[in-house]
This record gives structure tokens, C-alpha cells and sequence, in this order.
């Protein structure tokens, strides 16, 4: 029995050596990262492609922002589109038929020490490739969706003495045409067609969706290009393009590294373009899923950048000298609006009065204080607050049971039975207003806001009945319209915001009954007008209807909580996603 | 004893069909729908018609790529009144109105007919004028949309009501334009399919059973075909084949579990046998009562203290490499990736291993302090053997069969991973590709993690069996 002591010896004796710990990650993100600018940020899951075109995962755009380039781009700072590979921003040359305006005509020209990473000039034929690649009816997935958006573009014609410069015309007239022939990211030919499948595909046949649909059936080529780029090699292997970054080691499920390219082109812009600071020798992206390792690299600093911490967490972290001592921690917006959306073809909640009844009873206060911890901040529009058309003037609901049960009443809805729950007579038969409010299962947020709504509402008469289901569930329900209030959130780009999907009345997303003649035809003026002041004007008008009419309950926009290494300048946060652009940090002197 | 074997495989194989069947319907239940990852997101781009016939004909497409339009199973025990050929319809509101209707009035080529009809008018409302009375285009069009779900009686009636109401709102005069003209007479033929397919209802139909025989092109031969012939199938959230996703993550879950494994049957072994042996004396009680206590810590707890207190320098206890498996880069020297990766195991394979210690070395003193009551070993201490010799030799090999069971569990969770460990620690194993899939509704990994599980699980039992009749042969006798 002399076994056991032996054992325990050689257990500790291991324990011992193994834990005289180097911490190889807290050295090369301190000490060496400093000296070297290496920048460890946090990814909160594996990236599934990164390959642009083929991805419309935030995770993934947050490395291939850095790799590859489009022709122009939204500042993250100062929210303007600003030239990245075309030499400067186009000009719109209208197309015009009589009085009529039937297109636009953007003429770009690629800057002309532009490269890609094997030396070769991006050029306007890698442009054409892109948007053939794209228009590729035989890709789907999120290739699809990009393909559908640049539908939109009729012709690209290259001009036959610059192999820089070309023209791209969008016609009919599309009012977010200039990002649409501009903000796409583009990839060169020669890594993504080596062996030029698309090489004898005209580009203006691909356009052309009717004649698109033919050579999808009778050129094989569309068919094994689309074979080929599906595959791992051109999502995991091949991704290279203009950017200053190149990729380097990629451990599944560890960590993947971007480097910066020696002697990069676009260094030569940075003094003047923001898209083209790029300071970090390194950024190696951590996968870490959990809030809990976050935490402990946050406390012994060996990641400097991570967002989307828990709002509890983060609020934990504000009170850690340690953290605030090294950290910044911040809560940027984003360009995502929280509300709950209404069936407006219910006949109880057709009323634009029920509607605003209902907005008076969802405390958002109490929601933003006690669910989400401050992290977010009350909203009155659709629109961004940051968008130059937002409306100022509309002020958010507050709770306000008197007004909300006077609007009932005004509307009919009183308790005559006594019950607590009011009723009225509605197609001869007397209803209670007694309503579904559907949300996902499992989500802590969506049933603790269900929740503060029910007890609220039933003060008012109205009776609440929260059903959490299954997602499958509840995009059944709302597609079929089997609904009467359902949680939702509208995420906007910083192009114009487009009202059409969701509150035309062609709209295949209006699940809420929204939509008159006058509004379907603001909308389709803001789509058509060149008119910016007039498309102003019209934004602001569409804002207040949707203010008066209801169709929806104004939740909050979410805030993010950030923390970012305090040895870094630059390191600002934007509404753009990603919410902070590490190639954009600089080490303090 | 390979008769034996084939016997056990004989009953084992039989489970493993029942539980791939519950994992296949099981894969067919959860929320989301897999042809949604393979379309576009949500997007306010397009216009509505455009959308509309993209989405219905990517629908369709990608549903065929994944065999959705097969059925589902070898045969098909259903009412006679749906038809045969009722899986090929794929997309999700038609199939909710096409099923109930033929539920309701059990006339299928009439309910076929009236969806037809439907399709029919909307076809012909896409050509209403724009300049023709908007609002009541508007109108129709809303009433129209909600009839494509509609299926109770009276909302159908009620929304036909609001088409007529729309139309006659336009004027007569409008009638006279061709466009207006069909709609109006495709509303009609509408309606009249409606009727009909009230006037033939045959719930007769309804109570006839019928069973059908589809033969093997169906989704769950595609799919056991697959899991047999080792292809498990691609992730839909990388498109990356789901064995080499499981292989990688494997390696690391293996590496911790065997490290585990030993460490806890290396320590557990003689710790039980050393509390068997003292288990009058106070030092072997207090060992006992911590055990306990350590095996009532939980694992997630046990782990979010040891990263907290540990790896951090708030508390003065640095001691340990931080989560993750360390920062030295791919070319790196091998020994010192090596030691930097073992140095960031060694906090989870003791998170893994802590229970099982507390457990094994209970099992053991339970099992040896039976053992060592019997006669037998009353017989060999008289015979003047050496305790040494006693408690190896005759004690503990008869208290193995407790440890044998142990192997049976211990065997698959070799492979299955530990979430919580691997999630607090960061450790890209079995249990985060599971916790990450299950998240990212990557149904392909889920449910091929589960068939492997499932199998190692048979054959822990398996050795387990085996082991049974080595360590003692009157398990074969007495069956026999």
C-alpha cells in the first residue's frame, strides 16, 4: 500500500513543473505586442467563409474588411462614403428620356497603384469578374442576395484606353445606386477564376436576367464555376485581395491571424483617407464563444478588443479598478432598432388608436433600466438617430395608463362585464380585448419584456396572453398573419434607408397591415426623387405617419458594450459594423 | 466467446436503428428551417414580385438539393385522402393550407383545384393597373395575401367578402379593361372552386387508411446511407464537411479525456483500496468526507472559480496559463508548443477529472469493503498470505466489476467533450462544436455528434461485456 503517497508525489511534482506558468498569450500581447503592434481581438464564434461575396456573417465581415477592398466605403468616424480603390468618388450622370430621368451613369476609375497581393494592378476587367462572379445564376446563398441587390445595374462598359477606368449604369433610376455600384467588395480574377470559366461570359448577358436564365441552361461553365467556388479552398484557403492585410494561420476553433502586408500600396493614403490606416503589424483574432474566459484575458489583459460583453458583466467590469485601469469601456450604438410589430389586419387592433394605446403601456423606462441595464436607449423612428434624415422632432412613448385607457375608451373598448379585460362589439359579437404576444423560447430579454408589458397592460383592460414558441412557430404564425403582437428588430445600413420591403403595401415584409395610397406613394417618391432635399422632406413625412398610425411599439436601440486596451489611440468605436476597426489602432507613444 | 459477441451485436444493432431513427425525426423537428441558410437573409432591397417568385424558386431548389421533396421514410401510414405524391410540395405555407383543407374537406383534387385558383387569381391581380383606385388595389392585394394561409371557413369567407368589396369599389367602368376584366372573372372561377370543394366533402376517405410503400429514395436513406458510408453530410453554417469539423474537434476533447481518464483511475484506484483498508481509522474518514465534498462541487462552478481565482492577477494567484491553448504560432518549435499547450490543459483535464476521482474511489471502497467480507478472503489472510497480496490479488480483483461498469460510461464520454469545460476554458472539443452548433442551429453537426455518441455508448457496453466474462468466467457460465 505504498502505491498511493508515490502517486500523490508525481501528481504534485507534475502539477508543480506545469504550473510555473510563462503564459506565452500574456507575453505576446503585453510585452511583445507592444513593442511589434500586434492587436489580439475577439471573435465571438468561428468564421464560417471569408470570402465576401459568400457571406453576409458580421463575424466574417469583420476579417475580410481587412483583405479585401471595395470602390468606396462609408467612414466609420464620419459617416460619408469616401473612396477606397476608385481614385475619387463618381459623379452621377442622370440618363434622361424627354424629361424623364431613366437611369445613371457612374463613371469610376480605379486608383493606379492599386495591387493585389501578388503584385498584379486591380484593374476594371477584376470589377467586371466581381460582378460576373455575383451574377452567376447558378450561386445561391448569400451570393444570391448580393446578386439580387445588384440586379439593379444594367451595363458596365470598360473603356478601351484605361483598363482603370469604366462606367456603370443603373437604370431604371435607383435612388442607393451610387453604394450599389460602389460598396461591394472587390476579388481578382486571377486567384478566383484560374482557370477562366468566366472568361467567355459576356457580363452584359449576365445582367440581363432573362438572358441570364438561358445561359444558366446551356454554358456548363456557370455551373462548375459555382461547383468550384463553393468549396472550402475558395472560403478558407484562397483569400487574398487589396487590402493591406493578408491572411496568415487559421486554427479551427482557436485563432485565426491577419498580417499586414510589407509595403502595402494604400500606405501612402493614410494621411488622408481613413480606410487606408492600417497600423498593427498583427491583428490575430481569438475564437472565444463565452463570456467567461472574455473575463479572465480582460483581468490578466492579453486581448485588447472585444465587444458584445454581457450587459451584466460589463457593468461588473466597470466596477474592476483592474479593468478600468487598463480598459476602455464603452457602449456605442449600432444601426438596430427593437420594437414590437402589430397585426394591423386584426380587426382589434385595426384602430390606430388601440395601436397607440398599446405604445403607451409598454414602460420602456423600466425595459432599458431593468432588463437592459441602461444598455440601450429609447426610440421614437424607424430611422437611425444618426441618419441626417431622422426625424428630432418625434418624442418616445412613455407609460401612461390614463391616456392609454381614454384612447380605449374613445375607441369603444370598455370593461361592461366587469371582468377587468375590456370589451366591444365588433361584426355583432362581443370581444374581450384579450391579445397574443408571440416571442422566441429561450430568449431572457424578449420574455422579461413580455412580462413588465402583460403587467402593465392589464391595467389599462387589456389582457396579455405571452406564448413563447419555437421560431418555426412564430414566423409561421406571421407570415399567415395569425398574430397579434410579435417582437422584432429592423437592422438599416448607412445607405438610404429603403421603406419598401416593410411598409409598402406590396411590401412582402408588411406584416402589419401598414399602408395607404399616400404612403405607398411617399415611399415609391423617395425611391424615385433626385431631389435630396425633396427625399428629406419625404423621410421626415413618412416618419410621422408611422408616428400617428402605430403600426408598431417602439422598444430601444441596443447599445454594445466594449472593452478596448487603453494603450491604443484611435481606438474608437462607430455604429458601423464592426464596432471598432482595429486596423485603425495605434499604439500611444 | 465471438458467439457471444455476435449475439450482443445482434441486440446492440437494433438499438442503434431505433435511436438513428428517433435522432432522424428529431433532426426534422427542431426550429429553423435548413433551407433558410441557404437564402438569402431578410432584405429591403428588392421589389415585393421580384422577391416573391426568387424566393418561391430558390425555395423549391434548394429544397431538392436537400432531398425535402422526398418522403421522409420507407412507407407512410396516412389517411387515404391526402395523395401520395404530398411530400413534394416544399414550401412551408402551402403545406399548412394544403393540410389542413384536405383535413377538413378530404377531397384533395378539390383542394387542389381551389389552391390553383387562388394561384391563378393572384397571377392575374399582379397585372391590376397601378393607376386603377390604389387603395382598393392595396386592399385586395392584403386580402389576397392572407387567403394564400387562410384555411378556417369563415376567415376565408370574410376575405373573399373584402375581395368583392375591393373590386366593386374600383367602378363597372373599370371592367372594361382586359386586366380588371380577368381579375374579376378569376375572382369568380375562385369562388366557385371554393364551393365546390365545400359541396365534395368525403370524410369518408378521411377514416380509410393507407399505407404506402415509397421504396429506399427517401430522406432517411439518404441520410443513414450517408452516416453508414461515412459521409456525415456538410455544416450549413461553413459548408465544411461535418467529419472533418468533428475530427479536429475530436483531438482535443480525446487529449483531455484520456489525461482525465488516467489521472482518475490512476489516483482513484489506490485511494479507494487505501480507504477500503483504513476504513475504521480517522484519516481515511476525513479523506472520505472530502471526497464527497469535492464530488458535490459542480463542474461549471469548480471551473469559473478555478479561471477566476487562478489565471488572472486580481487575486494575487496567477498561477496558472490563462484559457484558450496559448498564443505560439503554428511554426513555432514543437516542444514549446507543446509544453504551452499541455500548460493550458492542465486546469481542465483537472476540472474533468476531480468528480470522477470522488466517484471511482467510492466505488472502489464500497466495492472492496463488500469484497473483503466474504469468506474467501477470510480463508486467504488464515492461510498466512501477506495483506499486500490479499488486497491485490484477491480483494481487488473481485471488487473490479463496479470499475468495469465505469468503463461502459467512461468509454463514449471519452469523445463526447464536457460543454461546460470546454466552453469556460475555451477549448475548441467536442462539447463547444456541440454548445456552437446547437447555437448556430447547425442541425447536420448536432445530430451527426449524437449518432456517434450513440455508438460509442454501444460499445462501451460491448467491452464492457467482454470485460465481464474476462474478469470472471462464471458470467459466461451462468448464462449459459
Amino acid at each position: 500500500m505504498n502505491v498511493f503517497p508515490r502517486l500523490a508525489v508525481l501528481c504534485f511534482f507534475v502539477l508543480t513543473i506545469f504550473s510555473c506558468r510563462t503564459d506565452p498569450a500574456t507575453t505576446t500581447s503585453t510585452s511583445t505586442a507592444a513593442a511589434e503592434a500586434v492587436v489580439t481581438s475577439r471573435l465571438r464564434a468561428e468564421p464560417t467563409a471569408l470570402n465576401p461575396l459568400m457571406t453576409f456573417q458580421g463575424i466574417d465581415l469583420q476579417v475580410t474588411r481587412l483583405i479585401f477592398q471595395p470602390l468606396m466605403e462609408y467612414d466609420a468616424y464620419k459617416l460619408t462614403l469616401q473612396p477606397v480603390l476608385a481614385k475619387e468618388m463618381p459623379t452621377a450622370n442622370y440618363l434622361k428620356e424627354g424629361d424623364k430621368i431613366t437611369g445613371t451613369r457612374y463613371d469610376y476609375e480605379i486608383k493606379p497603384d492599386a495591387v493585389w497581393e501578388n503584385g498584379q494592378p486591380v484593374l476594371a476587367a477584376d470589377y467586371v469578374f466581381t460582378l460576373k462572379y455575383v451574377m452567376n445564376p447558378k450561386l445561391g446563398g448569400p451570393t444570391a442576395a448580393y446578386r439580387s441587390a445588384l440586379s439593379a445595374i444594367s451595363e458596365v462598359t470598360v473603356d478601351n484606353n484605361n483598363p482603370r477606368k469604366f462606367s456603370v449604369t443603373i437604370a431604371p433610376f435607383n435612388f442607393r445606386g451610387k453604394y450599389l455600384t460602389g460598396g461591394f467588395p472587390i476579388v481578382p480574377e486571377y486567384l478566383y477564376d484560374p482557370k477562366g470559366l468566366l472568361k467567355n461570359v459576356d457580363v452584359s448577358d449576365l445582367l440581363d436576367s432573362k438572358k441570364a436564365a438561358q445561359l444558366a441552361e446551356t454554358v456548363p461553365a456557370l455551373q462548375q464555376f459555382a461547383n468550384e467556388i463553393n468549396t472550402p479552398e475558395f472560403t478558407r484557403e484562397k483569400i487574398s485581395g487589396s487590402g493591406p492585410y493578408k491572411l496568415g494561420e487559421w486554427t479551427t476553433g482557436e485563432r485565426l491571424v491577419t498580417e499586414k502586408k510589407k509595403d502595402w500600396w494604400g500606405d501612402t493614403y493614410a494621411k488622408t483617407n481613413g480606410h487606408f490606416e492600417a497600423f498593427p503589424r498583427q491583428i490575430i483574432y481569438l475564437v472565444i464563444p463565452d463570456a467567461v474566459p472574455v473575463v479572465a484575458m480582460l483581468q490578466n489583459g492579453t486581448l485588447d478588443a472585444t465587444s458584445q460583453i454581457p450587459n451584466a458583466t460589463f457593468l461588473e467590469l466597470k466596477e474592476n479598478p483592474n479593468i478600468t485601469e487598463n480598459y476602455n469601456l464603452l457602449t456605442p450604438s449600432n444601426l438596430v432598432v427593437s420594437f414590437v410589430g402589430i397585426n394591423g389586419n386584426s380587426p382589434k387592433l385595426s384602430d390606430k388608436r388601440v395601436r397607440r394605446a398599446l405604445s403607451y403601456l409598454m414602460d420602456t423606462d423600466e425595459i432599458i433600466e431593468s432588463v437592459k441595464l441602461g444598455m440601450a436607449e429609447k426610440i421614437a423612428s424607424l430611422i437611425p438617430v444618426q441618419l441626417p434624415y431622422y426625424d428630432k422632432t418625434l418624442k418616445p412613448f412613455s407609460l401612461n395608463t390614463e391616456k392609454a385607457v381614454a384612447l380605449l375608451e374613445e375607441a369603444g373598448w370598455k370593461d361592461s362585464n366587469n371582468n377587468g379585460i375590456a370589451d366591444k362589439v365588433i361584426n355583432g359579437k362581443r370581444e374581450e380585448l384579450s391579445l397574443r404576444y408571440m416571442f422566441s423560447a429561450g430568449s431572457e430579454i424578449s420574455n422579461d419584456i413580455a412580462i413588465l408589458f402583460k403587467n402593465a397592460a392589464i391595467k389599462a383592460g387589456v389582457e396579455i396572453n405571452v406564448e413563447a414558441k419555437e421560431r418555426k412557430a412564430i414566423l409561421t404564425s406571421v407570415n399567415s398573419g395569425d398574430f397579434d403582437l410579435y417582437p422584432s428588430a429592423l437592422s438599416s445600413d448607412l445607405n438610404y434607408y429603403d421603406f419598401y420591403s416593410y411598409w409598402h403595401s406590396d411590401g412582402s415584409r408588411n406584416f402589419y397591415g401598414f399602408g395607404s395610397a399616400e404612403t405607398d406613394g411617399i415611399i415609391e417618391e423617395i425611391r424615385t426623387t433626385t431631389d435630396d432635399d425633396r427625399r428629406n422632406e419625404l423621410y421626415l413625412k413618412m416618419q410621422q405617419i408611422i408616428a400617428e398610425e402605430n403600426p408598431v411599439i417602439f422598444l430601444y436601440k441596443t447599445q454594445d458594450c466594449v472593452a478596448i486596451h487603453k494603450r491604443f489611440e484611435n481606438a474608437r468605436t462607430t455604429v458601423k459594423a464592426p464596432v471598432y476597426e482595429e486596423n485603425r489602432f495605434k499604439l500611444k507613444d | 466467446m465471438i458467439i457471444r459477441l455476435l449475439k450482443k451485436l445482434g441486440y446492440f444493432l437494433p438499438t442503434l436503428l431505433i435511436i438513428s431513427l428517433v435522432a432522424f425525426f428529431l433532426s426534422k423537428m427542431p426550429s429553423g428551417d435548413p433551407v433558410d441558410n441557404y437564402l438569402p437573409p431578410d432584405g429591403d432591397l428588392l421589389n415585393s414580385q421580384y422577391e416573391a417568385d426568387y424566393y418561391e424558386k430558390q425555395y423549391i431548389k434548394f429544397s431538392r438539393q436537400l432531398h425535402l421533396d422526398l418522403p421522409l421514410f420507407y412507407f407512410s401510414l396516412q389517411s387515404a385522402a391526402w395523395p401520395d405524391t404530398f411530400h413534394r410540395i416544399v414550401i412551408p405555407h402551402k403545406i399548412l393550407v394544403l393540410d389542413k383543407l384536405t383535413g377538413q374537406y378530404g377531397n384533395w383534387p378539390k383542394v387542389d383545384g381551389y389552391y390553383k385558383s387562388l394561384e391563378a387569381l393572384e397571377s392575374s391581380f399582379f397585372h391590376w393597373p397601378d393607376s386603377i383606385a390604389p387603395d382598393q388595389r392595396i386592399n385586395f392585394q392584403r386580402s389576397l395575401g392572407l387567403l394564400k394561409t387562410a384555411y378556417q371557413d369563415e376567415v376565408i369567407l370574410a376575405l373573399q367578402q373584402q375581395l368583392n368589396q375591393a373590386l366593386a369599389a374600383t367602378g363597372q367602368s373599370y371592367k372594361e379593361i382586359s386586366a380588371m376584366h380577368s381579375i374579376s372573372s378569376d375572382l369568380l372561377t375562385y369562388k366557385e372552386s371554393y364551393q365546390q370543394l365545400k359541396a365534395s366533402t368525403n370524410t369518408s376517405l378521411l377514416r380509410t387508411p393507407a399505407l404506402r410503400w415509397y421504396g429506399t429514395d427517401n430522406q432517411y436513406h439518404h441520410w443513414i446511407s450517408g452516416f453508414i458510408t461515412g459521409d456525415f453530410g456538410v455544416s450549413v453554417r461553413d459548408r465544411r464537411p461535418v467529419f472533418e469539423k468533428i475530427t479536429e474537434a475530436a483531438w482535443w476533447t480525446l487529449c483531455i479525456n484520456i489525461m482525465s481518464i488516467l489521472i482518475a483511475f490512476g489516483l482513484s484506484i489506490p485511494l479507494g483500496v487505501f480507504m477500503a483498508n483504513h476504513a475504521n481509522e480517522e484519516k481515511a474518514k476525513r479523506f472520505n468526507f472530502f471526497l464527497f465534498f469535492l464530488y458535490s462541487i459542480p463542474q461549471f462552478w469548480m471551473a469559473m472559480l478555478l479561471v477566476i481565482f487562478l489565471t488572472t492577477p486580481q487575486y494575487g494567484m496567477n498561477w496558472f496559463a490563462s484559457v484558450g491553448l496559448g498564443s505560439l504560432a503554428a511554426d513555432a518549435p514543437f516542444w514549446s508548443r507543446f509544453w504551452e499547450r499541455l500548460s493550458h490543459l492542465i486546469l481542465p483535464v483537472f476540472c474533468t477529472t476531480y468528480g470522477a476521482i470522488a466517484f471511482i474511489s467510492r466505488q472502489v471502497r464500497g466495492a472492496m469493503l463488500d469484497v473483503s467480507e466474504r469468506d474467501y478472503i477470510r480463508t486467504a489472510f488464515a492461510k498466512g498470505l501477506s495483506r499486500e497480496s490479499v488486497v491485490w490479488k484477491h480483494t481487488f480483483r473481485n471488487a473490479l466489476f463496479p470499475l468495469i461498469t465505469l468503463i461502459a460510461v467512461v468509454f463514449p464520454a471519452t469523445l463526447a467533450g464536457s460543454v461546460v469545460v470546454e466552453v469556460i476554458f475555451n477549448i475548441p472539443g467536442m462539447g463547444r462544436l456541440l454548445f456552437d452548433s446547437l447555437l448556430g442551429r447547425d442541425w447536420p453537426v448536432v445530430f451527426m455528434v449524437l449518432m456517434i455518441v450513440t455508438l460509442l455508448n454501444i460499445a462501451g457496453n460491448l467491452i464492457a461485456d467482454l470485460l465481464y466474462t474476462m474478469a470472471d468466467p462464471r458470467v459466461e457460465i451462468n448464462k449459459n
